[in-house]
């Protein structure tokens, strides 16, 4: 039960783009279409739950026996660019199509301060790792929910009668404003 | 040892993960085309977009997937010819194009109707009430294409108004797509011929406000259907296959619209303020011929068929003799 609650928390309560305003970049930047949103979800999780788990391995493990606990952010750093990099060589193996779609931003997952926001969370809040893995694939999953509503309000955004000045970027900000309006209601769910 | 464990530490993950990597780049290693380094090699490396495609390496990787190879328009055929050596194909020849503004009106000819004080750019400038000039299409000339343009091949008039020189331009578009009223075309490098003007005003307002402009008269196209076209008020070549360099309608033209690069070059042409005073004259030359030919035309068709009734007098009684006339009888 109290993990369930960690995971409706985590999904719509304390929404990382919408609630926290972590990862904005690939939140703007690859929203234009539903499909490809889908995958930059799908990848977000894939390197948010493994970065989450290999850190807390590493800070539990390594890190606080040794009483370098400082070391935090760079080894984090450091483990969460290489498996992005994995991820980055699995993705242009098995779709090379979302290879393309995802362009910069898959790089730059590396630099998705979600990523790092997560696993420094996970240690900071001294998550066991049940909740550790709960709570990271929760947070994940509220980032693709996160960024496939987006995606699904832009792709209606592109056909819509708005005033020109109001096109791209500038609608973007503004529904993504709203959006973020609209997720606090659920401040009191939980 | 408190320097020493933090260091060990990280180099430790630091090993681990590199020595993970590398064994997964060995199994999720994706075979490359060699061909596409190579095109790389050989492409120009300007990243212009001429092509259509994301830079030169996304050009690259759409020539191994089966495109036009006579895309790169600043690589020349040079570049066509090596491309299609490393594809193993046959080299088409590659049209050389440049950029060409059509607008021949300086302030000299098309005049401002206010003073535009504000952010030197044309977009900016074209946002206050339709631009400074009198005419609502013409070059506002605060160069938003020199700007856009890397070779330094968009050059100005004294009265403010941009050409493209056509030795430095590298047909990247650029500047086509900098241009808010589209005055910039790509046009063939071998084609003389060019109608100057992007005016779709009628040809009234079009004469009010410029002395060069296109008033849509459609003499040039009633001399070669085939090369010029009338639409929207405002005259254009047609580039396409099956249309020619008519240089009789740049002299016909009657504002002075097209340009014809076998008798001027363009700058002479834009600036040279005797330029439409000497078309007038030729033009009078050319009526002249033309009626003079015309007339010629006439007296010898007529003595042509005065010939001709004269020899139907004589064998006018032999008539009945002839094949159809015997046969109709019987």
């Amino acid at each position: 039960m109290e993990l369930l609650i960690l995971a409706i928390n985590a999904i719509l309560v304390g929404n990382l783009l919408l609630a926290k305003f972590l990862g904005i970049c690939p939140f703007l930047g690859v929203s234009k279409k539903i499909s490809t949103a889908l995958g930059m979800a799908m990848a977000v999780t894939f390197v948010m739950v493994l970065a989450s788990t290999v850190t807390w391995i590493i800070q539990v493990g390594v890190l606080n026996p040794l009483g370098i606990g400082y070391l935090q952010t760079i080894a984090f750093i450091l483990v969460i660019a290489s498996l992005v990099q994995l991820t980055e060589m699995a993705i242009q193996k098995f779709s090379p199509s979302l290879y393309e779609a995802l362009g910069i931003f898959l790089p730059l997952i590396t630099t998705n301060c979600a990523i790092l926001g997560v696993a420094v969370m996970n240690i900071d809040e001294g998550r066991g790792f049940v909740t550790m893995l709960v709570y990271s694939f929760a947070a994940s999953l509220g980032f693709g929910l996160a960024l496939l509503l987006f995606a699904g309000l832009r792709e209606r955004l592109e056909t819509a009668a708005i005033p020109e000045a109001f096109r791209g970027a500038a609608s973007a900000l503004v529904v993504a404003g709203i959006l973020s309006l609209a997720f606090m209601g659920f401040s009191g769910l939980v | 040892m408190s320097l020493i464990l933090p260091i060990l530490v990280l180099s430790g993950i630091g090993a681990v993960m590199g020595a993970g990597l590398a064994v997964a780049a060995k199994f999720l290693s994706v075979e490359e085309d060699p061909r596409v380094e190579a095109l790389m090699e050989i492409l120009p490396s300007a990243n212009c977009g001429a092509c259509g495609y994301p830079g030169c390496s996304g050009y690259a990787k759409e020539l191994v997937a089966g495109v036009d190879i006579g895309l790169c328009s600043p690589g020349g055929s040079d570049t066509v010819a090596k491309i299609a050596d490393i594809l193993g194909v046959e080299a088409v020849a590659l049209v050389p194009k440049v950029a060409l503004v059509r607008c021949a009106g300086g302030r000299n000819l098309a005049p401002d109707r206010s003073i535009y004080v504000g952010p030197s750019s044309c977009k900016a400038a074209v946002l206050v009430g339709a631009g400074p000039k009198e005419c609502r299409w013409g070059c506002v000339g605060l160069g938003d294409c020199a700007e856009v343009c890397e070779d330094d091949a968009v050059d100005f008039t004294e009265d403010g108004l941009a050409f493209v020189r056509a030795d430095l331009c590298i047909a990247c578009a650029r500047c086509v797509k900098a241009c808010p009223r589209d005055l910039i075309q790509m046009v063939p490098a071998d084609r003389k011929v060019h109608v100057l003007c992007s005016s779709q005003d009628p040809g009234k307002n079009t004469k009010a406000v410029c002395q060069v402009g296109c008033i849509a008269c459609k003499l040039c196209a009633r001399r070669d259907k085939a090369s010029f076209v009338v639409e929207n008020n405002s005259a254009s070549v047609l580039y396409e296959e099956g249309s020619k360099d008519t240089p009789v309608a740049a002299l016909v033209c009657t504002p002075g619209a097209i340009w014809d690069a076998n008798e001027d070059d363009l700058v002479s042409w834009l600036t040279d303020p005797a330029r439409r005073e000497a078309l007038k004259e030729r033009q009078a030359e050319l009526k002249a011929r033309e009626r003079a030919e015309r007339a010629a035309k006439k007296k010898a068709a007529a003595a042509a068929k005065k010939a001709k009734a004269d020899k139907a007098d004589e064998s006018g009684p032999a008539e009945p003799a002839e094949p159809g006339t015997q046969k109709g009888g019987q």
